[in-house]
């Protein structure tokens, strides 16, 4: 009875640890690596600001692009090459943390790149130059893990279709 | 908790919590005591298909307010309010029904409706929600407590109102000990305590129905509302900045430091002027409100038209007829700009010039436009015009700006610089027929194609001119509104320094009269980036020439506190938006001209910095021998109010902000001007200020001046200052000096022969004792402007001048010797030979 018993211990060890083992490594095998680069198209738009992320193909301007308003996501540590432009007014942005302050403008495409730095939230402020205070264009700038980076895009909308006034 | 930042407008925060409010009651822990719901029929919510109906009476209650004090029913007698039953501890509905009341609070009080309607949260928590904690969640809320009561009170008493006086469903027992389940609605109540409508407080629909229905019963308490016009003001508090009266007594307060003559005052005498000019502005800086160039305004120009020794007004404006006021003397007016024939009235109007293009005698004037042929009319002497811009070549189209007469090959006849700004509309037009702008116009220098070329004119003779920017290589796209004559090198031929009021300014130097060669960033290698007016003077009596620009652009980019305008702006727009190499000063620049291509900027330093300047007049305001300045400002709608300025001239070491102690400011007329008036139940129902607002409104907007003009209204001896403000009526500031002091000045006129007729271009050198009070006649006086007329040079303490030399444009150097007796008109005609 007591041989039995650890030989079933035994076994259900052994399942346990292989288990565990399992899950390490297909989580290790799943793992994606840390993103150390990214491309965001900004697009100010009826006093909105729109942030365009690549989808999970990493291309910026295709068919599975994710978009956001209002705040701006980034994984932390990377570097972020930000196209800004504009389809009515003329916008500033800006992250005081990061050091961006950059203009949209339609018909105009300014490049700009940023340094994201560790986790953490601040201030997006967004405004139209020399025009109304719209509240709707402050935000947040979200600077996230990896993985957390890639769910939050992951759970934002499909990016229109080029042709679509806010790409 | 931020209930202002919880939108209930998000259809999917609705629905979650619609959901969870129907699952959990709003209080998990409610107990399964469903009581009968009363007989009224609720099925409508809004009564929208039965009209405002009463479904019952709200019952005497008396409870207590957030401030502890007794609350009863009667207090809200006479007044329609909006109920609705919350908790602080509530964390599923209550948050976004508290949004919503903040939401109409704030509503209300912007269409002036607060007070005459009320709110009431009544809480369901009563042991929880005493009176400290409802004072808390109010405050959270941003409640105005005295139209916004947080009512708390036993138990029983809340029951009883929730479910009898209110008619709302109640799912927990009246004597149970949880909280009362209560219902997300939010119910409308008239001045006689009865309900006249449910509205679900989670649905934006419905809240939108909600204020309807309170404006249906103010309509039916005050029928003389539908009538109503409500004031809004822009900012809210445009009409009464808190911070002027602050400043002005502190600047008050520093006059008998001053050591300049500074206890006399300005006078708007506008309404005693029989002036009725007022300045109509296109929609796309007035209903429409976009940052473009129109929102830089029109001139105002004098000249003796009539020739009847006093100086006539011409002010411009963008819609419909510009207008020319004849002196009358002692300070009156009258309207001849019919029978002058310059009235202009089609197309949006910009600048305007008087000098004499074909040396006759007499005032001709050049009129610029947007995008329509700008006009110059010859002067047959009396005062009436006659239009030849098609045979004199100046009928240029693009978007012309200043224009500024000059000779630059010094052949005794009057050449022109015209300043195109650059293509900053659209094809389409808009009310008025006026070109619509680009909803991002300040781009546009970063457009290479809507660049428009500033153009150099050469008088040719019979008021005839030849573009000659290709002969004389003057090759410049800048988008520039204004420009002077400057003479750098010393050498006797007037230089050229160019605003750019979004880029680098330009300097031209001439190559005697057969070229011009671009050296600004050898001698102004960090221009001010947004340059709008600009003023050649000696500020310190040293017998050189400055160089004063203001700087309006780069005023537009942040907002600057009231106590920081003399501060210059601690950082521009990014460097792809400047377009430039970055090197510039955040603001107005003052260069103190050292020597030959020397010059020093020093604004900082003297104090030349104000905020959201546009022209600059110099003279010499209180006739003490150096030249003080008046700088016009403020942005108008929708910006705040900001102060036009006086400086006066401390002796050539600094300027002294004046404004105040003179009387300049604060305007008599006021710090807004009625800026537009809109149907919010009609053509305007979409325009921004009428969300949340009904009826007719009329915005009030900050009251603020574009060009300015400083002259001797009515040869009394002291110089006045007229404006042509943006939008509304002009000021007519009446100097007092000569009402309480010995002035001596000398009015200079000059009458050239072999110069140009008006001697444009000409130093003067007054000697007194041992001082040298030079200026350059160049009819400079305000944006967009040029004047003709004489020239005022204030003597200070001295009562006679001991010369009088002028330096002619043709080289002829010619005094008059002293003594010359101070207060008279001094008449020089060119005469003599060209100095070697």
């Amino acid at each position: 009875m007591a041989a039995n018993l650890r030989s079933t211990f035994a076994v259900a060890a052994a399942l346990i640890a292989a288990g565990v083992a399992f899950s390490i490594g297909w989580r290790g095998l799943r793992e994606e690596p840390a993103l150390t680069h990214l491309d965001v198209k900004v697009v100010g738009l009826d006093y909105h600001l729109y942030f365009h992320y690549p989808g999970t193909d990493a291309v910026l301007g295709t068919s599975d692009d994710r978009l956001g308003s209002r705040n701006f996501f980034a994984p932390a540590n990377a570097s972020v090459d930000l196209n800004l432009t504009s389809r009515d007014f003329v916008y500033l942005v800006e992250i005081p943390e990061v050091g961006l302050y950059e203009v949209a403008a339609p018909g105009l495409e300014f490049k700009t790149r940023i340094e994201t730095g560790d986790s953490g939230v601040h201030s997006l402020l967004g405004s139209q130059m020399c025009g109304y205070d719209h509240p709707e264009l402050i935000g947040d700038f979200v600077v996230q893990r990896s993985a957390d980076f890639r769910r939050t895009v992951r759970k934002l909308s499909p990016a229109p279709l080029p042709a679509n006034r806010t790409q | 908790m931020n209930f202002f930042r919880l939108s209930h407008w998000n259809p999917s925060v609705f629905l979650v919590i619609s959901t969870l409010a129907v699952l959990s009651g709003c209080a998990p822990d409610v107990a399964p005591q469903r009581e009968s719901t009363p007989d009224v029929d609720r099925s409508l919510r809004t009564g929208e298909a039965q009209g405002l109906r009463v479904f019952g009476e709200i019952p005497a209650f008396s409870l207590t307010d957030q401030h502890g004090e007794p609350f009863d029913r009667s207090q809200l007698d006479g007044s329609i309010w909006v109920a609705t039953f919350v908790f602080t501890r509530c964390g599923a509905t209550c948050p976004y029904q508290t949004a919503a009341f903040t939401e109409l609070q704030q509503t209300l009080q912007r269409a002036d409706e607060w007070g005459k309607v009320q709110l009431v949260s009544f809480t369901v928590d009563p042991e929880f929600d005493t009176p400290e904690v409802l004072t808390e969640y109010g405050n959270k809320a941003g409640a105005d407590f005295e139209h916004w009561h947080f009512l708390t009170g036993d138990r029983s008493s809340l029951w009883d109102l929730s479910k009898d006086g209110f008619k709302l469903d109640v799912q927990s027992g009246r004597d149970a000990t949880n909280l009362i389940a209560h219902s997300s609605l939010f119910v409308l109540v008239d001045q006689d305590s009865k309900i006249r409508g449910y509205y679900e407080g989670l649905s934006p629909e419905a809240n939108k129905k909600l204020l309807e229905d309170v404006r249906e019963l103010l309509d039916q308490q005050d029928p003389t509302r539908r009538d109503r016009v409500t004031e809004v003001s822009v900012p809210r508090d445009v009409r009464d900045p808190k911070w002027l009266e602050p400043r002005a007594r502190a600047q008050r307060a520093l006059a008998p430091g001053y050591d300049v003559t500074c206890d006399f005052q300005f006078t708007d005498t506008l309404s005693a002027s029989g002036i009725t000019f007022k300045d109509n502005v296109v929609d796309d800086v007035k209903r429409d409100f976009k940052a473009a160039h129109y929102d830089h305004g029109s001139a105002v120009s004098v000249a003796d038209v009539d020739q009847d020794g006093l100086l006539d007004l011409y002010f411009v404006c963008q819609l419909g007829s510009n207008q020319l006021w004849r002196n009358l003397g002692g300070g009156k007016f009258e309207n001849i700009t019919e029978s002058a024939g310059v009235a202009v009235a089609d197309e949006v109007s910009t600048g305007a010039s008087f000098a004499d293009v074909d040396n006759d005698g007499d005032a001709d004037l050049y009129v610029t436009r947007v995008r329509a042929p700008n006009r110059l009319f010859l002067n047959d002497g009396t005062g009436v015009f006659e239009d030849v811009s098609e045979e004199s070549g100046l009928d240029h189209v693009g978007h012309s700006s200043g224009a500024v007469f000059f000779d630059y090959d010094r052949d005794g006849l009057l050449d022109l610089l015209l300043t195109n700004v650059g293509e900053y509309t659209t094809q389409q037009r808009g009310p008025g027929g006026y070109y619509l702008a680009y909803k991002a116009a300040f781009t546009g220098h970063l457009f290479p194609e809507r660049a428009e070329p500033n153009i150099l004119f050469r008088n040719l003779g019979d008021a005839r001119f030849e573009n000659v920017n290709e002969k004389v290589g003057f090759d410049d796209v800048s988008w520039s509104g204004d420009a002077t004559p400057i003479d750098g090198n010393d050498d006797g031929w007037p230089d050229i320094y160019l605003l750019s009021m979004q880029g680098h300014d330009q300097y031209f130097e001439n190559q005697q009269g057969k070229g011009f060669v671009s050296k600004g960033l050898k001698l102004f290698p960090n221009s001010a980036w947004g340059s709008m007016g600009v003023k050649v003077f000696d500020f310190n009596r040293d017998s050189r020439l400055d160089l004063y620009v203001t700087d309006m652009h780069t005023d537009m980019v942040h907002d600057v506190e009231p106590e920081n305008e003399k501060q210059k702006m601690t950082r521009n727009l990014p460097i792809s938006m400047l377009a430039t190499d970055g090197n510039h000063i955040l603001g107005n620049a003052f260069y103190l001209k050292d020597g030959k291509d020397s010059y020093r900027e020093v604004s900082d330093k003297i104090g030349a910095e104000n905020y959201w300047p546009w022209g600059i007049s110099v003279a010499d305001l209180n006739a003490d021998g150096f030249e003080d300045v008046f700088i016009t400002a403020s942005m108008n709608f929708d910006f705040r109010y900001g102060i036009n300025s006086v400086l006066l001239n401390d002796h050539g070491k600094r300027f002294l902000d004046s404004e105040f102690i003179l009387g300049v400011e604060p305007r008599a007329k006021g710090t807004a001007q009625l800026w537009m008036e809109l149907d919010c139940d009609g053509a305007d129902a979409k325009h921004r200020l009428c969300e949340g607002r009904s009826g007719k409104i009329h915005v009030w907007g900050a009251a603020g001046s574009r060009s300015s003009v400083v002259f001797d209204i009515e040869n009394d001896g002291d110089l006045d200052i007229v404006t042509n403000d943006f939008g509304g009526t002009p000021m007519v500031l009446t100097s007092n000096l000569t009402d309480n002091h010995d002035v001596h000045a000398l009015s200079v006129e000059l009458v050239g022969t072999r110069s140009n007729r008006d001697g444009l271009g000409a130093l003067v050198d007054v000697q007194v004792g041992e001082e040298h009070l030079i200026s350059v006649h160049d009819g400079k006086s305000g944006y967009l402007s040029q004047s003709r007329m004489p020239m005022y040079v204030g003597l200070g303490d001295a009562a006679q001048a001991d010369s009088v030399t002028v330096t002619w444009p043709s080289g002829i150097v010619q005094t008059l010797p002293g003594p010359i007796p101070s207060n008279q008109k001094l008449t020089i005609v060119e005469e003599g030979e060209i100095a070697e």
